[in-house]
This record gives structure tokens, C-alpha cells and sequence, in this order.
């Protein structure tokens, strides 16, 4: 097996922790897959809709931030070789590369399409809710729409830039 | 330590790693360069190699010390290569006092003779311990040109392999450290010379340690590094013949150091070549261009 293949392998099993500003929403994701929300019960029913979905998105970008520095410490640690961002400055090719990542739309959703999550470069998000799954107050299924919404949106992204990759830039 | 097989086994990986991948329209122009990015170095000298001379370098050392003194190197267990001087020289020194019936004109000849021979004897000293620095520098630049290729392609192949990960965005630069064997020679190092007194000749520093089994690096402050794309193979090969260039060059810029140097030392060896190989004793009245068989003693040029 190969260095990278043992580091794709053990990623699978490295879980990323992310908490909002506020402390009140926390995620989980292990190996960029299996997302997890879970919310403080009193903050959740008395917070605003815009609030929540505010803190959802900050802990989104903090997520994110996170999970990509998990990620460059955890290829070093096995395979040996230091990550750094991408720097596309070193050839026309990267900075098409990079532009085009920076610009990708990807999304996600919930089975039942109540919950969707949309990013752009994996920089802004914007969370929806429907306004009935809000107004019910049912914690549980905000968490289960979340959590299928953040799978997805994983899997998106994935694709589009398996596909970037494959283009050639 | 890597060798030249390595290499050669190396870039195999790469082209084969290539051939299995699915890789969209990220095609290099001339994808065959991963199977052939190191052929330029699948023919240098192993640097296990240049043990042999330094060895044997070392014993004609230990004939020619004056006293005892210190290589500027060390063995494979980090401890400096020292010696003793060569007690028998001192015989010579001696040897004219010892003859106390040898009287007249050769006897006064061999006395004056002999009264210089250990400086040239030690002047020798240093012209070999200079040779030997010398190949030490030759195996260092090699020991860390060889590494660094292959530091670059296992940088490249991993890059590829990340490249045809679906599962991985590509939006990382996998950074391998160079050695940059061109700093391998820029230590200084002082030239032996067992207590003589000439200090005119120069050398490079190997910065290297010498083992018996081959060497190892002197960790020097200098580094480079490598940065390699991973999104696709076109980026990853330019990456890859990037640093293979900055390789070569600095190999070159080294190899330029060593030969200045030897241009350097062989310049001073023969602008004072009675500094070295000093003319024979005046035993007769026949002149000493004239006089052989001073085997042992170096070879005398003539007076120029």
C-alpha cells in the first residue's frame, strides 16, 4: 500500500470538530463524510431563525478551516511530505485551478428537500430552512435535515472537483 | 543512501503510476518525461564508490603525517578521523647526524638536505589531504543530488496518486525539502596539514561524515524545496522537471566550486613545486638535474 493510500485510509477514521461562535451548534465530520450536528436544546428554542442560520454558517467556515488543517497535518503525519495551499501564482494552469475552485457553487440537501445548504468556494454558505420545519421546534429533525444536507453538499463537492481535476483546468 | 538504481527503479514507478491513471484531460505534452525525468542521473557515480580513494587516500596520509592530525572528517559513528604522525620520517631528519663518519662534501649536502625534507614531506601532506576533501565533496554532492531526485519522486508520485484521488480536492501543494547540494560544498574546511606550516593551499568543505559502509550528509542551515501540484499531471510533471532542473544546477555550480578549487591548488602546487617536491641533496659536483633514482621522494622537476 502505498503512502497515500494509507493516509486516504486512516483519514476515514479522523473526526473534525468544529463549535459556533455562540457555542451553541456543533459539528462533527468524520473523514469528509458523515457530518453531524448537534444544537444546546435551550438556545435552539429561543433563538431566531436568522440567528441560527447565522451561527450554522459560521460554524460552517470554522469547519472548514479546521478540516483542511487536519487534513495537511494528517498527510505529513503519514505520508512525510508538508501540505501548504495551493499556490497557483506558480503556473497559469494552478491560478485557472484555483480561480475556478474559488468560484465552484456546490450544494446540498435533505431527503425531503425541507433543508438545503449552498456554498461558493467553500467560503460563503447559505443555509435554508423550511419555514414549517422551523416553526415546529423539533430539534431532532433540524439536526437529521442538517446532517443530510451536509452529506450531500460533501458529496457535491467532491464531484465537482473530481470533475475541475479531470478537465484539465 | 540512494543509488543510481533507485533512480532508475523510481521513474519506472512513475511512468507505470501514470499509465493506471484516470486522468480526465489534465494530460501532460509529453507524458513519456515520467519515465525518463531522471535518466540524466542513472549513470553517476554511485557515491559508495569514492569510498575505496578516500581510504586509500587516508593511509597515504598516515605515510606522509608529520605529526599527529585531524582528517576534518569523521566515521560512521560521528567520532573525527585522527592519526599519529609517521614516526619513521623522523628518521630521515636524523639520519644525518647519525652518520658521524660520513664527512666532505655529500655528507654536508644530504645534512642541508635533510633538514628541509619534512616540510616537504608536510607540504605533500596537505596537497593529498586537499585531493581527499576533494573527493569527499565529489561524494557529498552526489550522496545529496541522488537523494534529492529521489525525494522529488516520491514528492511527484504521491502527488499523482492525490491527483487521481477523487476523494481529494487537489487544493494542496505537497512540499518535499531539498538538500541543495550546491551548499554541500560551501562549508569551509580547513586544509590538515599535521603541524606543518603552509597554509597556501585552499579546500572545499565536504560537509559530509565518511563511514566505511558510504556517507552521510553533514545536516547543513541550507535548504530548497519542491513544491508539487496536485490537481493534475500535466502540473505535477512541469513540478517534478522544475526540481530535477534545480538539481542540475546546482550539481553544475558544485562541481564549478571543485574544479576551481583543484585549478586553485594545482596553480599553487606549481608555482612553489620546491615547496613540494623538494630537489634532491647536492651528494656530488654532478648538478642535481642530473641525479635519479630518488624514488619515495617525489619527482624533481629542475630548477625551471
Amino acid at each position: 500500500m502505498s503512502r497515500h493510500e494509507l493516509f486516504r485510509e486512516s483519514w476515514n477514521e479522523v473526526v473534525v470538530r468544529a463549535t459556533s461562535p455562540n457555542g451553541c451548534v456543533h459539528l462533527t465530520m468524520q473523514g469528509d463524510r458523515d457530518v453531524r450536528f448537534s444544537f444546546d436544546d435551550a438556545w435552539f428554542h429561543r433563538t431566531t431563525l436568522t440567528d441560527f442560520t447565522d451561527q450554522l454558517t459560521r460554524t460552517f467556515r470554522l469547519a472548514l478551516v479546521q478540516r483542511t488543517q487536519t487534513y495537511n497535518r494528517h498527510r505529513e503525519m503519514v505520508t512525510g511530505h508538508v501540505t501548504t495551499p495551493i499556490d497557483g501564482s506558480r503556473n497559469p494552469h494552478l491560478q485557472t485551478f484555483v480561480d475556478k475552485r474559488d468560484s465552484l457553487v456546490v450544494e446540498g440537501a435533505s431527503a425531503d428537500g425541507r433543508v438545503s445548504i449552498t456554498a461558493v468556494g467553500l467560503r460563503r454558505f447559505v443555509v435554508t430552512l423550511d419555514p414549517d420545519l422551523w416553526s415546529a421546534g423539533d430539534r431532532g429533525a433540524v439536526e437529521r435535515g442538517l446532517e443530510e444536507a451536509g452529506n450531500a453538499l460533501l458529496r457535491d463537492q467532491f464531484a465537482q472537483m473530481y470533475e475541475l481535476k479531470q478537465a484539465g483546468h | 543512501m540512494t543509488t543510481p538504481q533507485d533512480l532508475a527503479t523510481l521513474q519506472d514507478q512513475l511512468m507505470a503510476r501514470y499509465d493506471s491513471g484516470s486522468w480526465g484531460s489534465g494530460f501532460p505534452e509529453d507524458p513519456s518525461q515520467f519515465g525518463s525525468c531522471f535518466n540524466d542521473f542513472t549513470d553517476v557515480p554511485d557515491p559508495a564508490d569514492f569510498g575505496d580513494y578516500t581510504t586509500a587516500l587516508l593511509e597515504t596520509l598516515k605515510k606522509l603525517a608529520p605529526g599527529g592530525f585531524d582528517t576534518s572528517t569523521s566515521d560512521d559513528s560521528g567520532q573525527p578521523v585522527t592519526a599519529n604522525g609517521n614516526s619513521v620520517l623522523d628518521m630521515v631528519s636524523t639520519a644525518g647526524i647519525e652518520l658521524d663518519d660520513w664527512t666532505g662534501q655529500a655528507s654536508d649536502g644530504f645534512f642541508t638536505w635533510s633538514q628541509s625534507w619534512k616540510t616537504g614531506i608536510s607540504n605533500q601532506f596537505a596537497a593529498v589531504s586537499v585531493l581527499r576533501q576533494l573527493l569527499h565533496a565529489e561524494a557529498a554532492i552526489w550522496t545529496a543530488a541522488l537523494d534529492d531526485l529521489k525525494n522529488l519522486g516520491e514528492a511527484a508520485y504521491e502527488a499523482l496518486e492525490a491527483a487521481d484521488d477523487q476523494f481529494d480536492t487537489g487544493a494542496g501543494d505537497i512540499t518535499t525539502t531539498l538538500k541543495v547540494v550546491g551548499a554541500v560544498v560551501a562549508v569551509a574546511a580547513a586544509v590538515p596539514t599535521a603541524g606543518a606550516s603552509l597554509s597556501i593551499l585552499t579546500a572545499v568543505g565536504a560537509g559530509v561524515t565518511v563511514a566505511s559502509t558510504g556517507m552521510d550528509l553533514y545536516a547543513g542551515a541550507q535548504t530548497d524545496s519542491q513544491k508539487f501540484a496536485t490537481c493534475c499531471p500535466r502540473d505535477v510533471l512541469a513540478d517534478l522537471m522544475d526540481g530535477v532542473s534545480k538539481v542540475r544546477t546546482a550539481v553544475r555550480d558544485a562541481e564549478q566550486k571543485i574544479a576551481e578549487q583543484l585549478d586553485t591548488n594545482n596553480g599553487v602546487i606549481d608555482g612553489a613545486w620546491s615547496e613540494f617536491c623538494q630537489p634532491p641533496p647536492t651528494l656530488t659536483t654532478v648538478h642535481r638535474d642530473h641525479i635519479g633514482a630518488y624514488e619515495g621522494l617525489g619527482t624533481w622537476g629542475g630548477e625551471g
